[in-house]
């Protein structure tokens, strides 16, 4: 009576298995293949005084998975992206003390496709 | 009598195989394939879920049916513990890149969340299944 159903759903669930877990091997996949994935380029600095000074961040991402919720910690400044896609070069004026500068890039937040959360930590 | 004893001892133990290859087995590879992380368990933790996995599975199949039922749910509790407890819905890494330790986490709660519905969506039916053989 059940088996019918038993295996339809054992189908079912491979195939969505599959779907979900194809945004991840592909992620996984360009990144492993290109680990310099995703390139923070700083540029046009201008001080505002001694210690601060503002600075156009560009972001650029390779994987044709987009990222979702993109937060980068620079220093104490947070920088955030709604979505990045593979291509698409974005730009963002951010204001940087020195001492965010020295620290560098902290971490890096983002959901793979809206869906797997991905935190990374570094540490120099 | 005894060939009965054996069949239902069989199955019981092919059960038990089947829980632990796709639980223990085919699922963390898969995960850890995946994600290239490492899945490394005690041995004997592994010898352990084994067995307790056949044992479920061969009294599940020898004793009566609606009780049977019970060790059967047991089985697919102790997959869904290996899964939340052991594998948990974070796996967390560090590597060394150009000097730099990075230390990375992901959570893939959403692919945990579909095998654990399907569990025990699986379950629920095999029991339907059974308890209407039993009014059969």
């Amino acid at each position: 009576m059940f088996t019918g159903f038993k295996y339809i759903l054992v189908v079912t669930v491979f195939f969505i298995s599959i779907l979900l877990l194809l945004p991840l091997l592909v992620f996984v996949w360009d990144v492993f293949q290109n680990p310099e994935c995703i390139v923070l380029r700083f540029g046009n600095a201008s001080y505002i005084d001694s210690e601060v000074f503002k600075v156009n961040i560009t972001l650029s991402y390779c994987s044709s998975i987009p990222l979702k919720n993109v937060k980068i910690q620079i220093g104490s400044k947070l920088l955030e992206f709604d979505y990045i896609n593979k291509g698409v070069v974005y730009t963002r004026e951010i204001m940087l003390t020195m001492e965010d500068l020295e620290e560098g890039v902290r971490g890096l937040e983002a959901s793979i496709g809206g869906f797997y959360k991905v935190v990374l930590k570094f540490k120099y | 009598m005894w060939r009965k004893v054996i069949k239902n001892v069989l199955l019981g133990v092919f059960k038990g195989l089947i829980y632990y290859g796709v639980f223990w087995v085919l699922i963390p590879w898969l995960i850890s394939s995946v994600l290239k992380v490492p899945f490394e368990q005690p041995l004997h933790l592994a010898i352990l879920i084994l067995g307790v996995f056949i044992s479920l599975g061969v009294v599940s199949s020898s004793v009566k049916q609606f009780i049977g039922i019970i060790f059967g749910v047991l089985s697919s509790l102790l997959a869904l513990y290996i899964m939340v407890g052991v594998l948990g819905v974070v796996i967390n890494t560090s590597v060394r890149y150009d000097g730099v330790i990075v230390e990375a986490s992901l959570d893939y709660t959403p692919l945990m969340i579909l095998i654990i519905g399907v569990t025990l969506i699986y379950t629920i039916v095999e029991c339907f299944e059974r308890l209407v053989e039993l009014e059969e």
